[in-house]
């Protein structure tokens, strides 16, 4: 009995976007396990997808924190190529090609140590631009963004960087830990673990989420908004830089254009997961299954060939669609409020 | 008395934003100049303007709605796809007629993309940049899947965009006994920047606009209709794509439906560039002229002093980055006043 | 006897469940001037809103030039001749003065093409009617907010209007600036123009109006002729109370000033400010707008540069670069503007409890702990009498009053030593004002030192032990409470606006 009320009281604590968006990533399994039985509903395909959706995942967790605060990181993809662009070329160029083991991990840290360094400074422009000049998000990380893949382009004269890389690094974006984990996976759940703890459970996390809802009641109660916008943007800078590695350790290979579409996927996948990008909302843990969900998605018009101009088309077409229910189901509820408090009359509300 | 008036306009320019730009415009075009000379024959000046004109056409458009607080992303998908379809069409039904009817397809086309944004942002209050991005995207995929990806090839192009395309006032002969000249297509971009000019400062709904830009509340209370305003706007810069997006494939002799991509901030810095303020309701024909041309003078003669082409990305985003950051430092100057 | 221009029975409004205008009538002439009073959140915005089409009243009906209105629209409004002069101005920031003052004419009469010539002349007309000269072509955004008040009326007039609603509009002007916008008035009156004028002012009330209507929290008290009033008994109407309740009594507990402010200068909004306020105290601070009260309330907060005096805290000389400074001396300060200022609307009652406090709420990980954040938000709500089913719902399901007391109690979770509030009772049922002034006055008891910043003088005369009433950025007058008469304060309070 009192087993049964824990895990009905537990359910009704689920936030309704969460149950939304599982019962989004059945359909979506059931039909296309209908439509394509013998390709989509295989160990192997999800296996695979397991090692294809951390990367958006990671870039959707940055734009999504991001648009707590009424802003988006556009920026955060070519942060990542340009991690994965100077890695590349350190990797190929200085690392000697009978080096011990010991050196490899030597470089692969000092990877590490770029990557976090190239985070930390471009969190730092974006956020100089956006919480201290007070320049538009989305006007200054499309400044920035191409700043970024710029010296990415510049760095490898236009070309890509391509190689042979050491085995560790490939581990990290094919391997399977304890043979069974996909390692990518592994990597986005202790990123999506830090976040969720990072937005729902620290006072920096609060304060984003309060800024995002109002920067004035956020600046009366003495909290310093630039800190807090500041912070977020490298934070989400800082996603992008490590999912810089793992894309080199994935696809071996490092270009300064490579995943364009990302953006829109974030965007959609945040949107998905109940972030409204006027701020102030959203749960992070969700973004796991929205993120899951645009995966199968894509893996299934994978196998139906559909093109990639239409793949991304849908994302759009989901983008405007999800967009305009979260809005009909506010003014809803708005009415419904209203509705209730009119119905109490005086008494309840005063 | 004429003198005290034109002082007193010359002082209100010197504290805009578009003076600003022309400073910038013409330290730039005097440092390429003096790098190398090259940069000021006539064959360049001639080129700079013609990769001025579709981008000059779009930024008509986009200007308006960054001035109502949002930034489009859809002008080139509408553009290209607009002429597509027209072109497609226009095969389909052998059309041989004038080139004049092909741009009001394609402008009509491109306008009726516009009213959709339009929609969005007026019944679901949806920020800008995720509409057009959105509807762009959309769009895209719906005309590749539908109409077609294949690319129109020169051959198969309407006659009178084949004649269109060759239609150049001013041409010379250059020493090498190759002719190259202004192309037609330019006095129309400037047609058009002057007929937006118009309407901004002398009609009641382009006074509207930045009404709108400036106080919504306001406007509103003064009797203005925003959704009015909107449906203006976002069909002017749809409209403006559909005969941008013309004019593009028939100068190419080509129609690819899967060009310009990405291509949308090349238009959006060059507007920002010219003093066009996303939360001020502020922004000028004259400015995204000079904006324009200082983000094709940079873009185009990389090459001229020695730099190599994968430089672009990099100043562009330097100049973006420096362009806001102006924008934003005159702000708050201003603000304290 | 003139047609009525406008004409309004039985206007009903509410807002989300709260009752703003309860069955208002009210009838203008033409050529008639009624001063619409009334204080704070009394519903003189929202009648105001209702009058020029901004909003729908709920029931009742409108009468504008005979012609009955079920749903009226701004523009319906406005060519039926309601003009309204909002206390924000209305105006654009982006476009000139010329443009500002004459482009609706425009508008409002459908034409598509805009005759700049008009528009220049039209507007140097309007400005020449009130005295002013300004430089038509300068954008608005750059001038000062006198100036852009006299853009403002300037609109007003020149758009033929037959009712003219002004919403507190001299509160920025000059003396000279005032007296002649009362000529302006009154030609426009005797020419058949019906103005509405808004005002806190009583002696302005005097000076120009010819019938006086009170409201008071949604209902319209008293409608009569100016000649049938005398000056207390408009407050009387607009409080509700005889002002023979009961002042608060300060208890001395020490000596030292918990808050001593010496001298203190902001350049542009107040000028050689000082006094003392000890544990204890209820001080009340009060003037009209733009006197600078709430620049002084915010500079002792950390809000703003201070560019002269000393503040002392404990006797202890302080310089507040931002708020944490202030809150490390334990100031709190309840905002003028409870919804946009002071509360997170779409957020719950646990977090907007512990905002301010949120470095507190951790665990020994430096993580929240949202058990300390509950009971926080649950012993507030009992402390300050909320009405609240449980902590767990948003801030926005709640009415003025209970808003209001959320705001208080985020800044009792600081455990303030000296608490700011400005404002605090404006648009708040009666029942919760007295609740709050009972929370204060308890506050007071336990040793707090409460700065009141209040254009309410009921408020003042029951709520504090001392008042200082500011006027062009000084400090014109200091007294305690108990040696004050209303007639006094009022007459403080509205002395004409000093020249800095």
């Amino acid at each position: 009995m009192q087993v049964s009320k824990k895990i009905s009281s537990l359910f009704s604590k689920i936030d309704g976007q969460a149950k939304q968006l599982f019962f989004i990533n059945l359909a979506i399994f059931l039909i296309f396990s209908f439509l394509r039985p013998t390709k989509f509903l295989t160990v192997t395909n999800f296996e695979s997808m397991c090692f294809q959706f951390p990367e958006a995942g990671l870039l959707t967790l940055g734009i999504g924190i991001t648009m707590l605060t009424a802003g988006a990181d556009l920026s955060i993809v070519s942060v990542a190529n340009l991690v994965a662009t100077v890695n590349g070329i350190l990797l190929l160029n200085y690392l000697p090609a009978d080096a011990s083991g010991f050196t490899i991990a030597l470089y692969l840290i000092l990877c590490v140590l770029i990557a976090v360094l190239i985070g930390l400074l471009a969190g730092c422009l974006n956020g100089f631009l956006v919480a201290k000049l007070g320049i538009f998000p989305i006007l200054a990380t499309l400044g920035t963004q191409n700043l970024y893949t710029g010296i990415s382009a510049v760095l490898t004269k236009g070309q890509g960087v391509f190689g042979t890389f050491p085995d560790a690094l490939i581990f990290i974006g094919s391997g399977k830990l304890f043979g069974v984990l996909p390692m990518p996976l592994f990597l986005f759940l202790i990123a999506l673990g830090i976040i969720y703890i990072i937005i729902h459970h620290t006072p920096h996390g609060l304060k984003t989420q309060w800024f995002g809802s109002n920067r004035k009641a956020s600046f009366y109660c003495g909290i310093d908004n630039v800190k807090t916008v500041f912070k977020t943007y490298i934070l989400s800078s800082l996603l992008g830089a490590f999912t810089g590695i793992l894309i080199l350790a994935r696809t071996n290979s490092a270009k300064y254009d490579y995943g364009t579409t990302y953006v829109m996927q974030a965007m959609l996948a945040s949107v998905l997961a109940g972030i409204s990008p006027l701020g102030g909302k959203g749960k992070i843990l969700n973004i796991l299954l929205s993120v899951f969900a645009i995966q199968m998605l894509d893996s299934g018009f994978n196998f139906m060939r559909i093109s990639s101009f239409v793949r991304s088309s849908t994302y759009g077409i989901l983008l405007i669609i999800s967009v305009m229910v979260e809005y009909i189901v506010m003014k809803r509820k708005q009415k419904l409020e209203i509705k209730k408090a009119e119905a109490a009359g005086s008494g309840q509300m005063s | 008395m004429m003198t005290d008036y034109l002082k007193k306009k010359l002082m209100h320019f010197a504290k805009s934003n578009e003076f600003v730009v022309l400073i910038i415009l013409i330290l730039v075009m005097a440092l390429f100049a003096i790098l190398n000379p090259a940069f000021l024959s006539q064959r360049n000046m001639y080129d700079l303007f013609r990769t001025m004109i579709v981008t000059g056409i779009f930024a008509c458009g986009v200007m308006m709605i960054i001035i109502n607080g949002g930034i489009d992303m859809s002008f080139m998908v509408f553009a290209i796809c607009s002429a597509y379809i027209t072109i497609r069409i226009a095969i389909a039904f052998g059309f041989n007629g004038p080139f004049i009817l092909l741009v009001a397809i394609s402008a009509a086309i491109g306008m009726l993309f516009g009213f959709l944004n339009a929609f969005l942002v007026n019944k679901f209050e949806i920020p800008i940049f995720i509409a057009t991005l959105s509807v762009a995207t959309a769009i895209r995929g719906i005309i590749l899947n539908f109409v077609g990806n294949e690319y129109v090839a020169s051959s198969e192009m309407p006659e009178s965009t084949v004649a269109f395309s060759k239609t150049y006032l001013f041409s010379t002969v250059d020493a090498w006994g190759s002719s190259y000249g202004l192309h037609f297509s330019v006095f129309i971009m400037l047609g058009i920047m002057l007929i937006t000019h118009l309407i901004l400062k002398y009609t009641i709904i382009g006074r509207g606009v930045y009404a709108l830009g400036g106080d919504s509340t306001s406007a509103k209370r003064i009797g203005y209709n925003v959704t009015k305003i909107r449906m203006f706007i976002y069909g002017y810069a749809g409209l403006l794509a559909g005969i941008g997006g013309l004019i593009y494939v028939s100068n190419n002799r080509m129609a690819d439906p899967m060009a310009f991509q990405g291509e949308e901030l090349t238009v959006i810095a060059a507007v920002v560039l010219g003093g066009t303020s996303i939360s001020g309701g502020r922004g000028s024909v004259l400015g995204i002229f000079l904006g324009l041309m200082l983000t094709n003078v940079i873009n185009n003669n990389l090459a001229l002093i020695n730099v190599p082409s994968y430089w672009q990305k990099l100043t562009f985003g330097l100049l973006i980055i420096f362009a806001v950051m102006i924008q934003s430092i005159k702000a708050k100057r201003d603000a304290k006043i | 006897m003139s047609a009525p221009i406008l004409e309004l029975t039985g206007i009903n409004k509410s807002f989300t469940g709260h009752k703003v205008l309860n069955d208002i009538d009210i009838t203008v002439s033409a050529g008639e001037i009624l001063c619409l009073i009334g204080e704070n959140g009394c519903g003189k915005s929202t009648l105001i809103k209702i009058i020029s089409g901004v909003y729908e009243a709920d029931s009742g009906n409108i009468k504008l030039n005979g012609r009955s209105y079920q749903k009226l629209t701004p523009t319906a409004s406005i060519k039926e001749g309601i003009q309204v002069i909002y206390q924000d101005f209305s105006v654009f920031p982006n476009l000139t003065v010329a443009e500002n003052i004459a482009l609706g004419t425009q508008l409002v009469e459908g034409k598509k093409i805009v005759n700049w010539k008009r528009i220049h002349e039209q507007a140097a007309k309007a400005l020449s009617i009130i005295g002013v000269s300004m430089d038509l072509d300068e954008e608005v955004g750059r001038l000062s907010v006198a100036q852009k008040q006299i853009v403002a009326i300037s609109r007003a007039i020149l758009q033929d209007a037959k009712l003219i609603i002004m919403d507190e509009p001299t509160t920025a002007l000059t003396q000279k600036e005032i007296e002649s916008l009362y000529g302006i008035i009154k030609n426009l009156s005797a020419d058949g123009v019906a103005i509405i004028f808004v005002s806190h002012k009583l002696d302005e009330v005097f000076q120009v109006c010819q019938r006086i209507a009170v409201i008071r929290s949604g209902e319209m008290i008293v409608n009569e002729h100016v000649e049938n009033f005398k000056k207390d008994k408009i407050v009387y109407y607009m409080t509700g109370q005889e002002i023979a309740t009961e002042p608060f009594t300060y208890e001395k507990i020490s000596d030292i000033p918990l808050l001593e402010v010496d001298s203190l200068n902001m350049e542009g909004a107040f000028y050689d400010i000082s006094f003392q306020v000890y544990p204890g105290e209820i001080l009340g601070i009060t003037g009209q707008l733009g006197s600078g009260r709430t620049e002084l309330a915010k500079a002792l907060f950390g809000i703003g540069q201070i560019t002269g005096g000393k503040i002392k805290v404990r006797g202890e000389d302080k310089k507040f670069k931002n708020i944490q400074d202030a809150m490390a001396c334990h100031i709190g300060y309840v905002p003028e503007d409870r919804l946009t200022e002071g509360l997170f609307m779409e957020r719950t009652l646990v977090d907007n409890f512990s905002a301010p406090t949120i470095k507190s709420k951790t665990n020994r990980f430096g993580l929240i702990s949202s058990n300390k954040m509950v009971e926080e938000a649950e012993y507030r709500i009992k402390e300050l009498n909320i009405n609240a089913k449980n902590v767990f719902v948003n801030a926005n399901t709640f009415s003025g009053g209970n808003q209001q007391r959320i705001v208080i109690g985020k800044w009792l979770a600081s455990n303030p030593e000296i608490l700011i509030l400005n404002g605090p009772s404006v648009g708040v049922d009666v029942k919760s004002k007295s609740e709050i002034h009972k929370a204060l006055k308890e506050l007071a008891k336990n040793g707090l030192c409460i700065i009141l910043i209040s254009d309410d003088v009921g408020e003042l005369m029951t709520t504090t032990n001392r008042i200082i009433v500011m006027n062009g950025g000084r400090m014109i007058y200091e007294n305690h409470t108990e040696k004050i008469d209303v007639e006094l304060l009022n007459a403080k309070i509205t002395q004409s606006f000093v020249e800095v």
